[in-house]
């Protein structure tokens, strides 16, 4: 083989490389892909698809932070309230959409501002003496969000705390701002904080988040949307197992019930249990309430069976009982589960109406 | 130093080989990379061209179905998030436009979660599909002829179960569907047979009314069964309080009728079928409550006993109106049964007591 032979098999053998990885080189870690977030009905991914991945991360992290907020307001919560929306023209707006769908809400699409629960977003630019800083809107009827966000070194940041109006119920907030961190940074920080626009905020806390360059995890390895979303529900859920406990002695037993999940993992209730679910909450009045005894296998903690309680309080929900009057009773031990055990496991329900 | 030979000759390419499968190889990683990504990604939205447009035939005349039980504006339905069925999310989409407020949800939550099932079966060479969609506790079913070039007929009516909602069926003409026999352009109202896996009984446990019907129990006759919901009830031979009282909180009686059956029997017959036959198309409305107090008092040579006879003769009730259309919640069948008749002549002692309860406006 002669030199020049090689060296044409060599500038070949660059060629290829060079056209393979230009076949990959959309594929960096850098950014989100488009589908990420587009939301099923009503987008344009020609618009999403114009956007650079990395500015689609960025927005994706905002409407995150933003709705992660909005479900812990009790007045909006998923599984009962459906929001109506109309189709979104903005990388932003797709975004928010496509975060209040894998939030579980209920969407409705109308052709102008219907509904009581209409969402309203905005994106608004100012040059400030910090360098310039987007403050971002969400508004969902009366409720309303509104934050500033930066953006430095290729990463987004709050730049201001989180200005919640339409609502008294902002203590509870616990606010998703770890996922900022996760972009890492270089010794930047940022604030973290609720507070209740346009009024007295006497329980404010405010803390400050120092993110460092160790703080950065890749793109995969980031906190998903959809446990970010799922985290904040449980919050709202385990907050409400805080209440106090009803007086029982006021009502009596009316009926129970004993569902029966497949296993110590599923969250899926069947259509048999659903029926019974269903059948239960036909006799249910307003003054009644419903126990829920999903803990009956440890003292304390026990994840499966709190997430059990609340997807059968989810389930009640669903059919109108309100979450004030179903009550998932603390664990009680009665028998012993291994946590590898796979069986069937019970949840009882039992209706009660005052004496 | 410079290499010699023919390996010195080679060494330079080599070199440049090796480099270049590196970039290959770093470059392919990245490639996998985005693939997790876009796993991790939730599912993207369905594009219609992915649909077979057989498929899309369908769908669009089901959710036309589902639009008339259902008010689109006023009514959010449930689809389970990670279900990667291009159809399922297309009926999604389909249902979104018409106004449906459309939540995607992590298992099977909420009360009017959507689910579909398709069968495909052969028969005298020709295709059928069977589609099945149900929303909650409502089931629209239909069977297509596939007739080639992606255009299919319709090969029944429109059956429904779980509701007696009117559903008009307008079979139009095109390109993608044809229409051989006109009589299928209707709506038929079934039963639902999804409930055949065991439902979890609903037991009652008020002391006050146990109590009550044990201090009056005098004969040994049992003073509670399990209804056709699995749902336990009272005897009311022994108590004049209905189970589901307090369902009926809101109603007002607007019918009564005492459906009479034959001695030890649990035969409804023409007569009888008839009857309910008009109740149903005449009489009820979206909304109402049938209240069923099945009877049997007095001796009976049947094994079951009277507890069965009653419960059994409300649940034949009950089969009839929901195979009209009449969906189970609607329905609330209770029994009085003893081995004697009963004095104070509140209930048939072989027969149905058929209530039909309204809404107070």
């Amino acid at each position: 083989m002669s030199v020049s032979n090689n060296r044409f098999l060599a500038s070949r053998l660059i060629v290829c490389s060079a056209l393979l990885a230009s076949c990959v080189a959309p594929s960096q870690t850098v950014g989100i892909t488009a589908e990420s977030i587009t939301p099923r009905i009503a987008s344009n991914l020609e618009v999403v698809e114009n956007t650079d991945p990395l500015v689609r991360a960025q927005l994706q992290l905002i409407a995150t932070n933003l709705i992660a907020t909005l479900i812990q307001i009790p007045e909006m919560r998923p599984t009962t309230t459906t929001l109506q929306i109309s189709a979104p023209k903005t990388t932003f707006g797709h975004a928010v959409v496509r975060a209040l769908e894998d939030a579980s809400f209920g969407v409705q699409l109308v052709s102008a501002d219907q509904g009581k629960n209409y969402v309203s977003y905005s994106k608004r630019l100012s040059e400030t003496e910090s360098g310039l800083v987007t403050d971002y809107t969400l508004a969902v009827g009366k409720i309303g969000l509104t934050r500033e966000y930066i953006e430095e070194n290729n990463a987004v940041y709050p730049s201001s705390l989180m200005k919640i109006s339409g609502t008294d119920s902002i203590a509870d907030i616990d606010l998703a701002d770890n996922i900022f961190a996760e972009q890492g940074g270089d010794n930047t920080a940022f604030i973290s904080g609720a507070q209740n626009s346009g009024r007295v905020n006497p329980t404010l806390s405010v803390k400050t988040v120092d993110v460092y360059e160790f703080d950065e995890l890749p793109q995969d390895k980031r906190t998903r949307q959809d446990i970010v979303f799922a985290q904040a529900k449980r919050r709202f859920f385990e907050s409400d197992t805080q209440r106090t406990a009803p007086n029982l002695n006021s009502y009596e037993k009316h009926r129970r019930t004993v569902l029966i999940f497949d296993n110590n993992s599923t969250q899926m209730l069947g259509s048999s249990n659903k029926q019974a679910v269903r059948l239960l909450v036909r006799e249910f009045s307003d003054d009644d309430i419903i126990v829920i005894k999903a803990c009956q296998d440890a003292d304390g903690e026990d994840t499966p069976s709190l997430n059990r309680g609340i997807r059968v309080e989810e389930e009640l929900a669903g059919y109108g009982v309100p979450t004030e009057s179903a009550y998932i009773a603390p664990c009680a031990r009665t028998s012993y589960r291994h946590t590898s055990d796979d069986s069937p496991t019970p949840v009882e329900l039992i209706h009660y109406k005052p004496k | 130093m410079y290499p010699v030979g023919r390996n010195a000759n080679m060494q330079p390419i080599i070199k440049i080989a090796k480099i270049c499968v590196l970039i290959s190889i770093g470059s392919l990683s990245a490639c996998s990379t985005m693939n997790e990504l876009q796993k991790i990604g939730i599912l993207p939205p369905v594009k219609v061209e992915q649909i077979p447009s057989v498929d899309q035939t369908i769908i669009q005349d089901l959710a036309d179905a589902i639009a008339q039980i259902y008010d689109p504006l006023s009514t959010t339905l449930q689809i389970n998030a990670t279900e990667s069925d291009l159809t399922l999310n297309h009926f999604a989409a389909v249902l979104a436009k018409k106004g449906f407020g459309i939540q995607r949800v992590s298992a099977d939550q909420g009360a009017n979660f959507v689910s579909y099932s398709k069968t495909n079966k052969t028969l005298d060479n020709n295709s059928n599909l069977n589609f099945s969609v149900t929303v909650g506790a409502v089931s629209v079913a239909r069977k297509y002829q596939l007739l080639g070039d992606n255009i299919v007929a319709p090969a029944s009516t429109v059956r429904l179960s779980g509701t007696r909602a009117a559903v008009t069926v307008n079979d139009t003409v095109s390109s993608r569907k044809q229409v051989k026999d006109p009589s299928f352009s209707k709506a038929q109202y079934v039963a639902s047979l999804s409930l055949d896996e065991q439902t979890p009984i609903i037991s009652l446990v008020t002391p006050e009314i146990v109590r009550n019907i044990a201090a009056q129990s005098a004969n040994g006759a049992s003073l509670r069964a399990l209804n056709s919901s699995q749902v336990e009830v009272n005897n009311l031979f022994y108590t004049s309080q209905s189970t589901f009282a307090s369902v009926l909180d809101d109603y007002s009686k607007i019918y009564r009728y005492v459906v009479v059956f034959g001695n030890d029997s649990m035969i409804l017959g023409n007569r009888n079928k008839s009857l309910i036959d008009q109740l149903v198309e005449n009489v009820l409305i979206d909304d109402d409550i049938v209240s069923l107090v099945g009877c049997s008092n007095g001796p009976t040579s049947l094994e079951i006993g009277n507890e069965g006879l009653a419960l059994g003769r409300a649940s034949r009730v009950t089969e009839a109106l929901m195979a009209r259309g009449v969906p189970r919640d609607s329905v609330l069948d209770e029994g009085c049964w003893a081995p004697v008749a009963e004095q104070a002549d509140r209930f048939p002692s072989r027969g149905v007591v058929l209530e039909l309860w309204r809404r107070n406006s």
